[in-house]
């Protein structure tokens, strides 16, 4: 039973991929756009773990990886900060933020 | 002490994964956001475990605190009269992307699983490794001042751009309604 008391990196890397894969599929599955860009942030924030967890477990000295983590959650406070912008512009012309009626640019 | 960073890492863990599901399965965009709190809460938390205690305070802080408040005024600010109909799409591509992130899932936890049983490195199962780090805010700090200096600046000049964009959008949409 030593898998699952031993706390490892590969038990880090799991729920990561665990939470990115939810947060795709919410992506995909989610009609309103404030919940798209909730689950967008919670695949960035996976990355993150797995930045996180290599940086820690495999590059103890330099934590690198740490860093990359800083960047990626600025990018995601960025990303959500212009996508609230575009979403209140869009809102005032369709009276929606339903995914599948705001189509005016697909080809 | 073992058994109790376990049980630590196994709480945050159901908490994540209750947030996640709760954003995409509940049915009022409140409890949605309220899911999305714990989770980025649960975050910081996780980060804390791995000892990177500034990333812990920078996710609870952008993402917990201010992510979330900014979402709760679209929230407040859109009356959602629709609430319900907007919750999932029952499309076919929803059941076809489930089965595929299943088999992504499946075919990355059997690359990883088949690398665990290899037992390359007795690091990687310790727990104990995360203790021989000490103030790793401190680490990253000196990085980025001295490594990632460019890539630092270069950060600031896109968030400026970000800030100045969004303030246009909304210039040219007040200029469109004047019109």
């Amino acid at each position: 039973m030593s898998i699952f008391n031993e706390i490892g990196m590969y038990h880090y890397l799991i729920l990561a991929l665990m939470l990115f894969c939810i947060g795709f599929w919410g992506v995909i599955v989610c009609r309103n756009v404030i919940r798209v860009m909730i689950c967008l942030g919670i695949m960035l924030n996976a990355v993150a773990i797995n930045f996180i967890t290599f940086g820690v477990f495999v590059d103890s000295q330099n934590l690198h990886g740490l860093v990359f983590s800083l960047f990626i959650a600025i990018f995601c406070a960025v990303e959500i900060a212009l996508g609230a912008v575009i979403l209140v512009s869009v809102y005032k012309y369709k009276k929606s933020c339903d995914t599948q009626k705001i189509t005016d640019i697909r080809g | 002490m073992e058994n109790l960073s376990a049980v630590i890492f196994y709480s945050i863990s159901l908490l994540l994964v209750a947030g996640a599901f709760c954003v995409i399965f509940s049915k009022r965009i409140m409890t949605a956001l309220f899911g999305a709190f714990l989770l980025f809460l649960m975050f910081g938390a996780l980060y804390y475990l791995l000892n990177a205690t500034f990333n812990s305070a920078l996710t609870v802080l952008i993402n917990a605190v201010g992510v979330m408040v900014l979402f709760m005024f679209l929230a407040i600010l859109m009356p959602q009269k629709d609430e319900k109909t907007l919750w999932l799409s029952f499309r076919p591509g929803m059941f076809v992307s489930a089965i595929a992130l299943i088999l992504f899932f499946a075919a990355i936890l059997w690359a990883l699983m088949d690398n665990y049983l290899e037992r390359i490195s007795d690091v990687l199962f310790s727990f104990n490794a995360l203790e021989r780090i000490s103030n790793t805010a401190y680490i990253v700090g000196e990085k980025l001042i001295t490594n990632y200096a460019l890539a630092f600046e270069i950060t600031g000049f896109v968030i400026t751009a970000v800030v100045v964009g969004a303030g246009m959008i909304g210039i040219f949409r007040r200029n469109e309604e004047n019109r």
